[in-house]
């Protein structure tokens, strides 16, 4: 062999060998983890969640969350996620298993939003909070997402779905602020970000 | 290669040398007009981002202004557009040059190029209008991926067209091997990451490994390699000494190809991942120092004795900052392995701070530095001012060292707020205003040097340099920039 194929052998090998380790053994453990089956309460963890939470998980992917949120809840040892209450356990590997595309993130500029469906389980409290988050937490820097929503004006009856505003975040006299499609798939997305059920190999602790 | 024919002598070789680079004019100037544009989009979209950061409601309320739409177009202006197409352009002059042939199938890099450009907007623009695949640094939609891909092909063919007809008589250099390389891994951790996580997505459990593989690794096996390229090309070129140590350069490019893929999955301690996958990591992320150690070591002797050289010359002084920077971020990232430092700062500011040193500090301020020395050879004129080329220089360095202090004190008191659960979030993010607003500052300084930049960059597009001869220098030397012979 002369020099040149030695040398192209040896790129590619030494970074073959890399991508093997780091991408194609930890495919081959964990890549088709099947859900947990409780044999006393014969619940199947984790959930399945609605089709309209798996579509809000494009809205959360085009509206770029994923940069100032994470959900990952780290053991305790490893921070301060359980004591800041952002769940009761760790997250494991099989909790991502029903979903599409997982949103890991890298910064917490916001908070973990592992659990934000068991903080928040209220599809009115997540609607106004994204409407405008400073309607809430005048504190926040969180962007609004009200183009997620429509103002139109009352017609007959006000709609059950209409955003509770108050102040000057109050559409005029007369109009309603009401979700579209987009905005009740990202609500239907979060509220089912509930990681508070028990699996083998990650029990809830005793309460 | 057993019979070696003498190799040209000095006066043939300047002259088959600038036949070279008159053959790679074409190409190299329209990649390089493209890496210009792209830094002006990056700049503009970066500047919107980070003041988004701290005033939320600016251009609030417009979907495709939306912090996290712009944050990617971002993201991928500065890497794809600029890093990128200005690394082609980089790649093609130097493997020319490294070859010692002239350039072969030009057309096929021009496509290639409008290609890249097309599938690029197209997908920014996508991502813009609500396209994004939410994956870091894969945000652009499928279709724009794949027009990405066509054109690097491209790229890779001409790559090896050229190789062939190389002039096998001349030894190898050591930034051949770095060019190569990068051509053949980037596109293998592309396509491999863009096919598992996008077009046939594997389970959620496996889908952060690899995205956080894909993520560090573009940066370490796409950008490094290039920018260790061309310093190992321009330091001995302007200071015209061989390299310090020719055994070391080879050590450092193959201990740096073993443990570059092992690396990316660092900053996943605690997460939810088989704890082996992240500890073979961070040995990976420690064991890189051997290959950082070895470039520094080798890059620094080599310098050593010609320091007012990197005061005169625009070409050593921005490479050997790029040089610096590489040797502090690959240290910083070897610290953020350990999960002490992850338990407080993963997931903080300092990872900003992190990718900002690699892009900026360090690969944008070697692929200034080699702008400046390529143009002259391509254009046929001298820089016009060297007082814009200082000016470009002092605003880059303020700009970096600035964005560096905000956010690394800012990330360290985030960290310290994040592991105590008492301080509520509200006090951690009124703690963070400051530093995002310094933050800010330090992005209208890089702006100023962009644009100063891409201001004398459109004066020698227009032959509006001085005349050729004499190369602009920032301050008098008695060392003029000259050709080598060695190489």
């Amino acid at each position: 062999m002369n020099r040149l194929s030695v040398l192209f052998v040896g790129i590619f090998t030494s970074f073959l060998i890399g991508w093997i380790a780091m991408v194609r053994v930890p495919l081959g453990q964990i890549g088709r983890l099947q859900p947990d089956v409780n044999e006393e309460t014969g619940d199947i963890f984790p959930p399945t969640p609605s089709g309209l939470a798996i579509a809000g998980e494009k809205v959360y992917a085009a509206n770029g969350c994923v940069y100032c949120h994470t959900q990952i809840v780290r053991p305790e040892e490893e921070g301060s996620d359980i004591a800041r209450k952002w769940g009761d356990r760790r997250t494991v590997a099989r909790d991502y298993i029903r979903q599409t595309i997982t949103f890991p993130g890298t910064q917490r500029i916001g908070p973990d939003l592992t659990n934000v469906g068991v903080r928040y389980n209220d599809a009115k409290w997540q609607h106004q909070h994204l409407y405008n988050p400073r309607s809430i937490n005048a504190w926040s820097r969180m962007p609004s997402f009200d183009y997620l929503y429509v103002t139109r004006k009352i017609v007959g009856q006000k709609s059950d779905e209409a955003l509770d505003l108050k102040g000057e975040f109050a559409p005029p006299a007369g109009y309603e602020v009401v979700p579209t499609t987009e905005a009740r798939e990202l609500v239907a997305y979060l509220l089912s970000l509930n990681r508070n059920y028990p699996l083998k190999e990650a029990p809830l602790p005793e309460k | 290669m057993s019979t070696t024919p003498s190799i040209p002598a000095d006066s043939e070789a300047t002259a088959e040398r600038i036949a070279i680079d008159h053959s790679t004019r074409g190409p190299v100037l329209i990649f390089f007009i493209s890496a210009v544009v792209w830094l002006l989009a990056a700049t503009f979209f970066g500047i919107i981002d980070s003041f988004k950061q701290h005033n939320p409601e600016f251009l609030g309320h417009v979907s495709w202004l939306t912090y996290g739409r712009i944050h990617a177009a971002y993201l991928n202006a500065l890497t794809l557009g600029w890093g990128t197409t200005g690394s082609f352009g980089v790649i093609i002059w130097l493997l020319a040059r490294l070859d010692h042939a002239r350039l072969r199938i030009r057309s096929v890099l021009v496509l290639s190029c409008w290609l890249w450009n097309i599938g690029l907007g197209l997908g920014i623009l996508g991502v813009l209008g609500g396209l994004s695949t939410g994956i870091e640094f894969l945000e652009l939609p499928g279709f724009a991926a794949v027009i990405l891909f066509v054109s690097y092909s491209l790229m890779a063919v001409w790559g090896v067209v050229n190789f062939a007809a190389r002039d096998v008589r001349r030894p190898l250099f050591i930034s051949q091997l770095y060019l190569l390389a990068a051509l053949f891994w980037f596109p293998w951790a592309y396509g491999s990451a863009q096919f598992l996580l996008h077009f046939s997505p594997v389970q959620g459990s496996i889908q952060g490994i690899v995205a956080s593989w894909y993520a560090h690794n573009f940066l370490t096996l796409w950008f490094t390699p290039i920018g260790l390229a061309a310093a190992y090309y321009f330091i001995p070129k302007v200071t015209g000494k061989p390299i310090y140590s020719y055994s070391l350069a080879n050590i450092g490019f193959w201990t740096f190809a073993l443990f570059v893929g092992w690396n990316g999955a660092y900053y996943l301690t605690g997460g939810p991942y088989p704890v082996w996958v992240v500890t073979a990591s961070i040995v990976a992320a420690v064991l890189m120092l051997i290959p950082v150690s070895v470039v520094a070591i080798n890059h620094h002797m080599t310098v050593k004795g010609s320091f007012a050289l990197v005061h005169s010359s625009p070409t050593l002084r921005f490479v050997v900052f790029g040089a610096i920077a590489y040797t502090v971020a690959s240290v910083q990232e070897a610290l953020m392995g350990f999960r002490t430092y992850g338990k407080f700062f993963d997931y903080t500011l300092i990872s900003v701070a992190h990718v900002h040193l690699v892009i900026y500090g360090f690969f944008s301020m070697i692929l200034f530095g080699a702008i400046y020395y390529i143009m002259p050879r391509l254009i046929g004129c001298e820089w016009r001012s060297a007082m814009l080329i200082r000016l470009h220089f002092a605003a880059s360095f303020f700009g970096i060292l600035l964005m560096m202090a905000v956010l690394h004190v800012g990330g360290v008191r985030q960290g310290i707020d994040l592991s105590d659960a008492t301080v509520t979030f509200e006090q951690v993010t009124a703690h963070a205003m400051f530093c995002l607003t310094g933050r800010t500052a330090a992005m209208m300084l890089l702006t100023l040097a962009n644009f100063v930049f891409a201001y004398h960059f459109v004066l020698m597009l227009l032959h509006l340099g001085l005349p050729a001869g004499k190369p602009t220098l920032l301050s008098e030397s008695p060392a003029v920039e000259k050709e080598a012979a060695t190489l």
